[in-house]
């Protein structure tokens, strides 16, 4: 019996044994199975190549822009651009005719501007008063008229002012009465009311008389220009100055402009109606056409050659950190069939508004003047980033995700575990992004591919 | 030809001998003896410093701490042992069936110490089972692993590991006691306390003697559960020579731990030595 | 008449006194098949105390298999480490037999003078906790290169006193003459131990091979010391790299490592017990 139980024993034993030998090879391999294999790259630490383009033009260090009154007719141009010139020879020609009715039309203009009196600034203007209550018989002049110190200016209706003056004369005289009156009933305080209105009838009338005595005339305090006439004949005169003075009239912007244009006519029509040119050198800019009407801007640029080439241009303000004065660039031509290499910057300015201006020296056969230009340069950045190629990243916006992989010594031997790390990402360059905030040491593997979906902790075999 | 005859008898057994001698030299014997050697020297540079070592060993606290320990639990657990598994012996002795039981008390021998470390820790350790059942009835949870109570626990432990095969032994002594004397004796009038006092426990004394020189031997093998269990730095009641020999090599303090090796070796020895004088024992 | 039927309160104490002993290892037998989510319970305080204590189902609420399945199938490093226990154990085991026999035969036949202090010399050692020795071991395994293979946790063990000491009881109860008369009939000194002493010693033999596989099955402090890849680690010490915290991983292969012993001592049981008492019985 005992006998029994024990090689039962040891046949089961030997069941395990065996139950465990195959155990060992089936485990490893669902274990194998279900393992994700992955590939491995490496950290690199580099700089970002950040390639900055600007567009612009070449144009000559040293240029002359000619400008012409506008709103003229063009009758002839005899440069293009590209076309070199002496000075004073003709750029071109404006219509004569046209520019003479131009010049009458400006003269008019400022004629008509003078006598509106908008010609002269707000300054001193002196007002013109008179008694009210007068009709004003007839108006002797009118506004731009200039005038002299007791012009007349208005004259009034004299049977008017005589019908007036009677009237209140005889108000007075009866006023006075009731006053006697009231004196006499010993009314002090009444008698003294209507005093005072008696004395101011009384001045009234005073100065009613002084104008009868004046042939019923309104003269001009003062000599100068009149601004503004106030009332006409027909009318009551009122409290208010019936005239404006000015007696130190000046010429305001507008007339100056007008003035300045006319002397610009004046003086191409004396060139017949050339346009000749200020400066030798070449004509980088013909922005007229025969038969257009000319404009505010430059007709013409006239560059002087020998001054030397220059690659203007406007950097927006995202592109500007990577650009500093003395840096090295490239300009290129024609989509960069032509290039001057290794052109230093030579001047960064702000304009006003976005971006900033940018002037860099060229020193090159092939580029002209008047050329469309690039600027092309491949600025390093100083610090180095950790690069990390894309099929590596999970990218979401500008934040990411990488897993890399730790080795531990298992009881199989090597083991390979994976984590999960977060990073921000800078920038792209080439066929790699270029990663901050990744507190990785240099030399950890970033797992690259991978066969399974991996998650933190999980183990992993090297593809 | 009987001395050629006896002096070849004698070096016939070598070769039999050989093998086994000379491994037990290699690995322990020799390698003991350098140890001693070296109980005279410093660690890095070999210098002789003569009893230096020993003095730092004395002086040691951890190592009277040890000591201590290692001596208490020693004196402890194995009279407790040995009174047990006597107890149960005798009541096995008089009770039919007892295969069964015999297993069970034995299976502890053949459980590995690691597969039931957890065992441990979940019962015994500070948030364990146990505790759990003392505080659910309101008393306040006893932490049996990290207070003196560790010490009970290694006892416990050491009695729970050893029963089965102290009492097979003490078994066997007390079936062995040849039932005509005790009968003899039963007849004479003598009852059951004065059969055991004077007829059995005498004739056990060999038994007592091996079960004494085999339980001191598991005695030491105590720290594997004490070290799986609770660490290398245990609570101060449980920590034990192996430990300090454990953490001195594990900082290298070689010369520190060859004197103490050697201290050791002869505390062993002189009482197998009196062990052997006492009971007037010779060994073959 | 020693044996009487009284024994109905004693076999009462002796069931409780069982089931206390079996109480350990029948927990270790059914924690590991309960479903993770009831180990929770159980496991979570001891990683993560936080006022709960660890509650313990007797009787799973939900068996399964998942641990069991978690750690047969998707842990196949556990294969390694149990390979390892196995191979070493296997390998200590025999070759220990085979050096020990013949010197256990010595020291039971021979008579020489040196025998009795060699044999002592003997027991003093095998006394010797593990610590003592370690050191020497270690400076000589060094020397020899061996530091981190498995032979250096095999050798010491092999040429260990503790076999020949239990082999040499199981000789020793062997009466002289029946060797003495093999010999006189022209046998020599191997074929004795062969056609004599092995049978006759068998008992002893095997109670050896028993113990110290169940010793070996267990050993943790010299492959701690002498081991440095881990994937040379003994299954005893493959249990003690997962903590509470893969408790339920660590509680299947806990069970599994029972097996092998279960296996060992119910097979070597009778011969077991019957080499303990031969070394009572000795005096």
């Amino acid at each position: 019996m005992k006998e029994n139980t024990k090689s039962r024993a040891v046949k089961f034993f030997g069941i395990f044994l065996g139950a465990m030998l195959i155990m060992t090879v089936v485990s490893r391999f669902i274990v194998t199975q279900k393992m994700p294999v992955v590939t491995t790259v490496g950290i690199k630490r580099e700089s970002i190549a950040h390639r900055v383009e600007v567009g612009g033009t070449i144009e000559a260090e040293k240029q002359t822009p000619v400008f012409v009154a506008e709103g003229l007719r063009v009758s002839e141009v005899y440069v293009k651009q590209g076309s070199k010139i002496g000075k004073g020879e003709h750029l071109m020609r404006l219509d004569q005719d046209y520019l003479a009715s131009e010049t009458a039309n400006a003269e008019k203009e400022l004629e008509e501007f003078m006598e509106k009196g908008d010609a002269y600034t707000d300054g001193d203007r002196t007002p013109v008063f008179t008694e009210g209550g007068l009709r004003v018989l007839q108006v002797c002049v009118k506004k731009g008229d200039s005038v002299y110190a007791g012009q007349p200016l208005i004259r009034l209706d004299t049977e008017y002012l005589s019908r007036k003056i009677n009237d209140m004369e005889g108000e007075l005289d009866s006023q006075r009465l009731t006053r006697d009156g009231m004196y006499e009933a010993e009314d002090s305080r009444s008698a003294e009311a209507l005093s005072n209105q008696i004395d101011e009838k009384q001045r009234e009338l005073d100065r009613y008389n002084s104008i009868w005595n004046d042939g019923g005339t309104v003269y001009s305090p003062c000599a100068g220009v009149v601004t503004d006439m106030l009332i006409k004949a027909g009318d009551i005169t009122m409290e208010q100055a019936v005239a404006l003075i000015s007696s130190s009239p000046e010429f305001s912007g507008e007339a100056e402009r007008l003035r300045r244009r006319i002397d610009g006519l004046k003086k191409a029509a004396e060139h017949l109606g050339y346009i000749n040119s200020p400066a030798g050198g070449l004509i980088t800019e013909a922005t007229v056409r025969a038969g257009d009407l000319t404009s505010e801007a430059a007709a013409f640029i006239i560059s002087d050659e020998s001054s030397g080439k220059l690659f203007t241009g406007i950097v927006p303000d995202e592109e500007v950190e990577y650009l500093k004065v003395g840096d090295k660039v490239s300009i290129s031509v024609g989509g960069g069939s032509t290039r001057a290499k290794d052109q230093k910057i030579s001047l960064m300015t702000r304009k006003g508004g976005d971006g900033c201006r940018i002037e860099v020296p060229v020193e090159s056969e092939d580029i002209k003047l008047g050329d469309m230009a690039e600027l092309v340069t491949t600025k390093l950045s100083d610090e180095r980033y950790d690069c990390i190629p894309f099929e590596a990243v999970t990218a979401e916006g500008d934040k990411g995700k990488v897993f890399y992989i730790t080795e531990a010594e298992g009881f199989l031997g090597k083991e390979y575990i994976v984590h999960s790390a977060s990073l921000r990402i800078k920038e792209e360059t080439g066929n790699m992004y270029a990663v901050t905030d990744l507190g990785l040491t240099p030399e950890t593997l970033i797992v690259r591919t991978s066969s399974k979906k991996l998650a933190e902790g999980m183990k992993v075999r090297l593809g | 030809m009987i001395n050629r005859y006896d002096i070849k008898r004698k070096y016939r057994y070598l070769p039999f001998l050989l093998p086994s001698a000379a491994g037990v030299a290699v690995f322990t014997f020799l390698p003991f003896a350098d140890s001693f050697r070296r109980s005279f020297c410093a660690a890095v540079t070999g210098d002789f410093v003569g009893v230096n070592n020993y003095k730092a060993v004395f002086g040691n606290e951890a190592f009277g701490l040890a000591v201590k320990n290692t001596a208490v639990f020693t004196a402890v657990c194995i009279p407790l042992l040995i009174g047990i598994s006597f107890f149960i012996a005798y009541g096995l002795s008089r009770v039919k069936h007892i295969r069964l039981i015999k297993s069970v008390l034995l299976f502890p021998m053949a459980v590995p110490t690691a597969a039931l470390v957890l065992i441990w820790q979940i019962l015994f350790g500070d948030a364990g089972w146990i505790n759990h059942i003392i505080t659910s009835r309101g008393h306040g949870a006893v932490s049996f692993l990290g207070s003196s109570k560790a010490f009970w626990v290694l006892v416990g432990n050491y009695i729970w590991k050893n029963l089965g095969y102290t009492v097979l032994l003490w078994l066997t002594g007390i079936m062995g006691v040849s039932t005509s004397v005790i009968d003899a004796a039963k007849v004479d009038g003598a009852n059951e306390r004065q059969v055991l006092f004077r007829i059995i426990l005498p004739e056990l004394k060999p038994a007592l003697y091996t079960i004494t020189i085999i339980s001191f031997l598991n005695s030491f093998k105590v720290f594997r559960e004490a070290y799986l269990v609770a660490g290398a730095y245990p609570y101060k009641s449980i920590y034990l020579l192996q430990h300090l020999f454990n953490n001195w090599f594990v900082n290298m303090d070689l010369d520190k731990m060859a004197a103490a090796a050697v201290v050791v070796f002869s505390v062993i020895f002189a009482a197998a030595v009196l062990l052997q004088k006492v009971w007037d024992r010779k060994e073959v | 008449m020693r044996k009487n039927a009284s024994g109905l309160p004693l076999y009462i104490i002796m069931a409780v006194l069982c089931t206390a002993v079996l109480f350990p290892v029948i927990l270790a037998v059914i924690l590991p098949f309960q479903a993770q989510s009831e180990l929770k319970d159980t496991l979570s305080p001891l990683v993560n105390f936080t006022g709960k204590y660890s509650r313990v189902d007797l009787l799973p609420q939900y068996p399964s298999t998942e641990n069991f399945k978690e750690l047969l199938v998707y842990s196949p490093e556990f294969y390694r480490v149990f390979w390892n226990s196995l191979l070493m154990v296997g390998c200590i085991l025999l070759f220990q037999t085979l050096v020990a026999v013949p010197a256990a035969w010595a020291f039971a036949r021979a008579e020489f003078r040196g025998r009795r202090l060699l044999f002592n010399v003997y027991v003093i050692f095998m006394l010797m906790p593990f610590q003592v020795t370690m050191l020497s071991q270690y400076l000589v395994l060094d020397g020899m290169g061996l530091m981190n293979r498995r032979l250096a946790v095999i050798l010491p063990a092999v040429f260990s006193a503790f076999p020949v000491f239990l082999i040499y009881r199981g000789f020793a109860d062997i009466p002289r003459d029946v060797a003495d008369s093999a010999r006189i009939d022209g046998a020599n000194e191997w074929q004795v131990l062969r056609y004599i002493g092995l049978p006759l010693g068998k008992s002893g033999i095997l109670a050896c091979v028993v113990i110290s596989f169940l010793d070996l099955w267990n050993m943790v402090e010299q492959p701690l010391t002498f081991l440095r890849d881990k994937t040379k680690y003994p299954l005893s010490l493959y249990l003690p790299t997962l903590g509470a915290d893969r408790g339920e991983l660590l509680l299947a292969a806990a069970a599994v490592t029972l097996i092998p012993a279960v296996f060992v001592f119910v097979i070597g049981q009778e011969e077991l017990e019957r080499g303990i008492i031969a070394s009572a019985l000795k005096e």
